[in-house]
């Protein structure tokens, strides 16, 4: 986590990016403050919002809001956008309580 | 209109009769309403539309649903007979988890004018509903994971974690999960609408009156896991995108079509749940969202405590008289759920709130503070 806190640049007060870097096809942005940042504590989260980056046809950034938390594969508090002629779709993306 | 009084002084019946009337926990099941494969595909194809049409609420609540509670993506064929059979009888059930169908009442108002355009006005007493498209649902997801693990590799693409796994949207793999994911989405529709008319029942029995003289209107039914697709700006350009949000809620912005009239100046409802001792809020969409967000914010307190991690922390504890003790009167299927749901488990929604708020992703409407509610 203190490594994944580490890639985490602030933009302002509400922002914090991940640039993008390795397998990534855009940046992550994560909406939060430094207080609900320090919540996160051990959580994977950070980590899922690069990981969503890596994903075929991903446009604009791999998103979060500030309840962000661990998901299954993304992140719950995740928004990702595909383009639909190139993009992916992932039952992740979505998670077990549809809808 | 119902006030906060009003429902205060009545509140233990309110609360068991929710109980009683709309059926929480694990794996809950109606004994009055058990669907046929044919009914269950009706459902599955026509989402809250259905349930209008079995006389379950009346055709202006379809109105201020996300989507007129129905994607007409849905395919009914997409989805397995294991999933048909864990849903015939959980229509019109809350579930268990985070789910809730809670009473409250208006304690502040951040914007008059959305307020007045959404009908919140200070001191009203409010119900606010959140639960999903249950055991479907779920088989849907556990099922689809499997199949998009294979797809992954048959279309060679790289995953940095398995969990991680899709298929390409224009794909058969891909157009399969996409009606199957609506079809479920229609079934969580259905639910929270025959769930809504349990609601306005128990109202009226309590205080011997109809439902709209007990002003029991629907503000707004908003989505939170879902993927949809959706025509938004990009760098200057219109483009069609499939746009997940997990977790996530859509936040439309004043004037967009998608908006219902009466909502068009102010932007989209958004409802905000927190958890069940703290508060709740009501938000609007705004221009920010759809330029930076794809029209998006947050859902929830979010958890901060793993569910393990909080019953640990409840032992010993009675969270029922805890919440009592807050002015909360709450009722649950399980002492386990109640512990893993209590408010020290998530973050202050507050705090998260503030957050989309200040950057500018939605703005505050209305805070909701709880008086009871019933859970899994």
């Amino acid at each position: 986590m203190k490594g994944e806190r580490r890639m985490l640049e602030k933009l302002d007060e509400n922002r914090y990016v991940v640039r993008r870097s390795g397998a990534m096809r855009v940046d992550g942005i994560i909406y939060i403050d430094e207080e609900l940042l320090g919540y996160l504590g051990t959580d994977e989260s950070i980590e899922q919002v690069r990981n969503v980056a890596t994903l075929p046809g991903i446009v604009r950034a791999s998103l979060a809001v500030p309840d962000i938390h661990w998901g299954y594969g993304f992140p719950i508090g995740g928004v990702a956008a595909f383009d639909v002629d190139e993009g992916v779709i992932s039952p992740g993306g979505v998670g077990y309580d549809i809808n | 209109m119902l006030s906060a009084k009003d429902v205060k002084d009545r509140l233990p019946d309110i609360v068991e009769g929710l109980f009683r009337n709309v059926p929480s926990g694990v794996g809950s099941r109606r004994k009055d309403l058990r669907l046929s494969h044919g009914e269950l595909r009706g459902v599955l194809e026509k989402g809250a539309r259905w349930a209008i049409a079995n006389g379950f609420g009346t055709s202006s609540d379809l109105e201020n649903i996300e989507n007129q509670g129905c994607l007409d993506e849905a395919d009914p064929d997409a989805v397995s007979d294991r999933a048909y059979e864990r849903g015939k009888d959980q229509l019109g059930t809350v579930g268990s988890g985070n789910h809730f169908v809670e009473v409250g009442y208006v304690a502040q108002i951040f914007d008059e004018e959305a307020a007045r355009a959404f009908g919140l006005t200070r001191g009203q007493a409010t119900i606010m509903i959140h639960t999903g498209s249950r055991g479907l649902g779920y088989q849907v997801c556990d099922e689809s994971i499997r199949q998009m693990l294979s797809a992954a590799g048959k279309y060679s693409i790289a995953l940095v974690d398995r969990q991680l796994c899709c298929a390409p949207l224009n794909s058969p793999e891909g157009r399969r999960y996409f009606s199957a994911m609506a079809a479920a989405a229609n079934y969580a529709f259905a639910n929270r609408q025959l769930i809504t008319h349990w609601v306005r029942e128990t109202f009226e029995e309590v205080f011997a009156a109809s439902d709209s003289s007990l002003g029991l209107g629907l503000v707004y039914d908003v989505c939170h896991n879902i993927a949809k697709k959706e025509l938004h700006r990009v760098e200057g350009k219109d483009m069609m995108l499939c746009v997940h949000r997990k977790g996530a809620t859509r936040a439309f912005a004043p004037h967009h079509r998608l908006v219902p009239d009466r909502y068009r100046e102010v932007g989209q409802p958004v409802l905000v749940p927190g958890d069940m001792g703290r508060a709740s809020y009501v938000l609007a969409g705004t221009q920010r969202a759809m330029d930076e967000t794809f029209g998006s914010t947050c859902h929830g307190a979010g958890r901060m405590m793993s569910r393990s991690a909080a019953l640990r922390s409840a032992r010993g504890r009675s969270i029922i008289r805890e919440m009592e003790e807050r002015g909360v009167y709450v009722r649950a299927a399980s002492k386990a759920t109640l512990a893993e749901e209590m408010p020290e488990a998530y973050k202050d929604v507050s705090k998260v709130v503030e957050v989309v708020h200040r950057a500018g992703i939605s703005r505050l409407v209305a805070k909701i503070i709880p008086m009871g509610s019933i859970k899994g």
